[in-house]
């Protein structure tokens, strides 16, 4: 069976199982690549220009290590959504992705790429596309494009809530007083390697982390009440923010990003400006980058811990 | 209206005949310098780029000066730039100024036009006179600096003592900016060959030329690229920059000469399929022109963590060795000290030097 390599890390924590239920219907063998790792790490910082961003970087350590498995890689490029009758992007990196991973692999030629871009074509378009790239007729692509938007496959399935319970954690999250709302990129969060394990060390320290989940209608309904970015993944942490607010008794927000993201210098601002000062709520903001330590990261979370609940026990 | 607008290198000097035209008053704050930074590195995001930091630096000091209007180029696209406006006018709007934001955007053309009227007091025929007459006047300052800007690159690796040709630089840019008159802007322009002429030549024939490719603030703002244009020319290099001041202006604002951006954007295709901001396509694609062109080198600036200069790197790279053709890239922020940027550049140099010498000994065998 021809096998087809799929990243863990960026995108793919979005999207994973509508993606592999794809090409599974395909015939397909889908292989996802390992948990990242110190050797993924090293890998990915060797190749990569050193400015990018860490998430980018182990994206590309993967897809090395990778390589020697599978028939094909997977590069999704999340060029722009239509959303409220408004464009809405992918940050550049995202829009580069295959350009740059051939650009650093310029010899290998296993790569295939998923194009969303709503200006040009739909989502089943696009499917279609790259069923077609890998030799599959465009009728059992449509089909099994049909059989992947059905609602029925479990979310659960996803990536990021099979890596940690998230569910489990928020079923008690409504009644738990000690409750820090975490705001990040799947990928960096629920990466164990990336985010030191932050969200484990959270629960080792006595608070319930809570990454809020946030449906469609609620991101629309957050785009027509306030003017934001057109950046269709950052819209979703902004609301996040917004939700941990309205919904929950969080006594922090923990701002979780990773050093050199272009997207997240504005939207932390704007998290900072329009949800926590209003609201007097104690933020953190954590950057990641490959040079992060357990150590410095846990005092920061003490630290933070101890002058949040304190406050929020005396409100 | 006492208007103000976000300095870079000199599209001031077009930008302002354009708005006291169109019947605005123009606030022109002082050009970036140390102290700017320090100002918008202080108030910015941490991470922000360093072209969001210099500018919101001149637009708080521009709104010391009283100004009352912000007007930006804008959009919603993937690059941060198409939102310095907004956030810019938050962090004003929290140091308590008060002012208007006029955001010039391809997709609300009607509300710009509605601003011009409004500055016509409402009359349609005389937004229109003067929109006419702005523009023409723009039109023909913009021609005029880039013409000067072109034969002072062309002549300064070529003449007996560089800073000759700086002065007649400053008085001719000084002369095209105290006019206002169509007439006088034509004839400056065309006697700029004529002037650099009779500056005094050495007995060169021939010199290395690099083309400077890039983020546009950093290429164009000389403050933040230490003028690396004259600095090299004053080492003799002829350096090309693939965008200056009032050709930004056109390519971006008025959409002019579609015709060589679609020629860059084609010989980048290859590489680069998806156009993400931040000149990136632009640069891959004068890269590539530039190796097919003969220069000798390429010299990409961009602001550290800059989006879309970060991805189109390892595709800069690749290009360049695929056509042949050296490669410096530097990345610049608000603690890039002149002298490791200066040595940089001039080890660059010296290697072209030799590689071009190399050069010529092979062809000899």
């Amino acid at each position: 069976m021809v096998k087809i390599g799929f990243v863990r890390g960026l995108y793919t924590y979005y999207h994973f199982s509508r993606w592999r239920f794809f090409f599974e219907q395909l015939g397909f063998d889908v292989v996802l690549s390992d948990k990242t790792d110190k050797d993924i790490v090293a890998r990915g910082v060797a190749i990569a220009p050193a400015e990018l961003c860490l998430p980018v970087k182990v994206f590309l350590g993967q897809i090395d290590r990778l390589l020697e498995r599978v028939d094909f890689v997977f590069l999704p490029r999340m060029v722009c959504r239509s959303l409220e009758q408004d464009w809405f992007f992918g940050c550049p990196k995202a829009i580069a992705l295959p350009d740059l991973v051939s650009a650093i692999f310029p010899k290998v030629d296993k790569f295939f790429e998923l194009i969303i871009d709503h200006r040009v074509q739909s989502d089943e378009m696009a499917f279609v596309d790259t069923a077609r790239q890998l030799g599959v007729s465009s009728r059992s692509a449509r089909r099994a494009f049909k059989l992947a938007t059905n609602d029925k496959i479990p979310a659960s399935e996803n990536l990021s809530s099979s890596f940690v319970p998230v569910d489990i954690f928020n079923k008690h999250a409504r009644e738990c007083d000690r409750l820090i709302g975490v705001i990040g990129h799947p990928y960096l969060i629920y990466d164990e390697h990336i985010s030191l394990n932050m969200l484990k060390m959270l629960s080792e320290l006595g608070v319930v982390p809570l990454v809020p989940v946030v449906k469609e209608n609620e991101v629309v309904d957050e785009v027509r009440r306030s003017q934001l970015p057109n950046w269709f993944y950052e819209l979703e942490l902004f609301v996040r923010a917004r939700k941990l607010l309205r919904e929950y008794q969080a006594a922090g927000i923990l701002l979780v990003s990773s050093f050199a993201c272009g997207t997240a210098s504005v939207m932390n601002e704007l998290v900072r400006r329009r949800v926590a000062v209003k609201s007097g709520l104690p933020i953190l903001t954590l950057l990641f980058d490959e040079h992060s330590s357990e150590t410095g990261l846990r005092t920061r979370l003490e630290s933070f811990i101890d002058l949040a609940c304190a406050r929020a026990s005396g409100r | 209206m006492k208007a103000a607008f976000p300095y870079m290198g000199d599209i001031r000097l077009v930008l302002e005949p354009i708005m006291q035209e169109l019947g605005a008053q123009v606030v022109i704050p002082p050009p970036p310098n140390r102290e700017t930074i320090a100002l918008g590195v202080q108030l910015a995001p941490e991470t922000f780029c360093l072209p969001f930091k210099i500018t919101l630096g001149n637009i708080v000091r521009a709104l010391e000066m009283g100004a009352d209007a912000l007007v930006y180029t804008s959009g919603s696209w993937s690059c941060r730039y198409g939102y310095y406006g907004r956030l810019q006018a938050d962090i004003a709007r929290d140091l308590g100024y008060k002012f208007r934001l006029v955001e010039l955007r391809h997709d609300q053309l009607i509300a710009v036009a509605k601003e011009i009227l409004g500055l016509s007091e409402g009359r349609f025929s005389r937004a229109l006179l003067r929109t006419a007459r702005a523009f023409r006047l723009g039109w023909f300052k913009a021609s005029a600096l880039e013409k000067t800007y072109e034969y002072a690159r062309k002549t300064m690796p070529f003449s007996v003592e560089p800073k000759e040709c700086r002065r007649l630089v400053q008085e001719v840019v000084n002369q095209i900016a105290n006019t206002n008159n169509v007439r006088e802007l034509i004839q400056l322009r065309d006697s700029v060959a004529i002037r650099f002429d009779r500056i005094r030549r050495n007995d060169r024939d021939s010199c290395l030329r690099i083309k400077l490719i890039g983020e546009s603030y950093c290429t164009i703002e000389p403050f933040v690229n230490f003028n690396v244009i004259e600095l090299l020319g004053e080492m003799r290099v002829w350096v090309e920059p693939f965008l200056t001041g009032p050709r930004w202006l056109g390519f971006h604002s008025f959409r002019l000469r579609k015709r060589e951006v679609i020629r860059a954007q084609m010989a980048a295709k290859k590489y680069w399929r998806y156009c993400v901001g931040g000149e990136d396509a632009n640069s891959l694609g004068h890269l590539i022109l530039a190796a097919q062109e003969g220069y000798d080198g390429v010299i990409h600036l961009h602001p550290f963590a800059c989006m879309p200069s970060t991805v189109v790197q390892p595709v800069l790279f690749l290009a360049s060795r695929d056509y042949d053709i050296p490669l410096l890239s530097i990345s610049i922020d608000e603690h890039t000290a002149e002298t490791g940027f200066i040595s940089r550049v001039e080890a660059f140099v010296s290697v072209l030097e030799r590689r071009g010498k190399n050069r010529i000994k092979k062809e000899v065998k």
